[in-house]
């Protein structure tokens, strides 16, 4: 997946998870406190994409997660 | 590590409070139903259970980190002939209640293991549900808890003789949930109930004890606290007009959710429960 790809899912996820955050633009850099992401959000995300993906996140990695990119990683690790 | 202030959330709502729910011996930690589906025997297995992985015998100096309201070792004293037992508690209702009680041989000693420094080494050592309280919350996220549990470890060890065996019971994170509604469960247990407290990874607590202790045995007992916290729920429901009487719809209510959480998070394999078995490093 591109990073473009993988931010249009991040984004999807979000947007669903919490519909008030769909004018927020994500970059990579983005850390998830400064965007509005909080632990609880960042989980309902994790479970959007694994369900879209058809892939499993590990928590150990997921839990400590700040940032977007981070994210983006991990999807990618298990894609 | 919990504050003094999160420690009497937790354990100081009241001691008659707890005792309407608890077993016989009060003890507020996952029992051990095997072959038995009473909360008494139960509890019973899982004391004999540590008495025996901690190499315990009369003449040992035992150490009972966050003992609660003694009831270990009142079992160890009253039950296994052992003579000589320290615990030590940040709760100011469950000290009270262990100096009360004033069992031959129990020892009990008021404040956090992080001032803690014995007269006397110890030759056995138990903990169970103490360690939750080792890293806050904000420790976790700061990538402190490594750290710290290593240095609990260490204290342990140097409080320790040569040949000391340590019995260690902790709630353990497992699977994280995805859904909203589990995750804020989960969530709020916590933080109404046992704020300040964390329920470590294993794999943290496998790299925490090195180079101090080495781990001889690792057990789960996921169904089994499934099954305790059953158990206590039932026995909190069967005293529902008494609690809400004398402690208020409140305390009722957010202990029958927080239990009923407790079920359905062991159930489902979002916390397990670990028993090491460790062994001092000499």
């Amino acid at each position: 997946m591109t990073d473009s790809e993988i931010l249009g899912l991040i984004k999807e996820a979000l947007v669903k998870s919490s519909p008030e955050h769909k004018d927020v633009v994500l970059t990579m850099e983005s850390s998830l406190g400064e965007v509005g992401i909080s632990s609880i959000t960042a989980l309902e995300i994790a479970g959007y994409i694994e369900e879209k993906l058809g892939i499993r996140l590990p928590d150990d990695e997921l839990a400590p997660l700040n940032t977007i990119g981070g994210l983006a990683t991990l999807i990618r690790q298990q894609t | 590590m919990s504050t003094q202030a999160d420690i009497a959330v937790t354990y100081d709502v009241s001691n008659s409070f707890f005792s309407l729910w608890l077993d016989r011996w009060m003890i507020y930690s996952c029992a051990l139903f095997e072959g038995t589906d009473d909360l008494d025997q139960a509890q019973v297995n899982k004391l004999t259970w540590f008495f025996e992985k901690a190499r315990v015998t009369p003449e040992k100096r035992v150490l009972d980190i966050g003992c609660g309201w003694g009831g270990l070792m009142d079992f160890f004293a009253l039950e296994k002939g052992a003579k000589d037992l320290t615990g030590i508690t940040l709760s100011q209702a469950q000290y009270n209640w262990v100096k009360e009680k004033g069992t031959p041989g129990v020892k009990v000693e008021f404040g956090s293991y992080l001032n803690y420094q014995p007269q006397e080494k110890f030759d056995a050592v138990v903990s169970i549900g103490m360690f939750e309280h080792i890293a806050t919350p904000e420790q976790v996220r700061g990538g402190e808890n490594l750290r710290i549990y290593r240095d609990y470890f260490r204290r342990v060890w140097e409080w320790t003789t040569p040949g000391t065996w340590f019995g260690l019971q902790s709630v353990i994170g497992a699977l994280l949930p995805r859904k909203r509604e589990e995750i804020r469960d989960l969530g709020w247990g916590t933080s109404t109930i046992f704020p300040g407290a964390v329920t470590p990874r294993p794999e943290v607590i496998l790299s925490a004890v090195n180079p101090y202790w080495e781990v001889m045995e690792l057990w789960t007992r996921r169904e089994h606290y499934a099954r305790t916290s059953a158990a206590w729920l039932e026995g909190l429901r069967k005293n529902e007009s008494v609690i809400r009487e004398r402690w208020g719809d409140r305390t009722f209510e957010d202990y029958e959710r927080y239990l009923g959480g407790c079920v359905r998070v062991f159930e489902k394999g979002y916390q397990s429960l670990a028993q090491l078995v460790l062994r001092r490093i000499d």
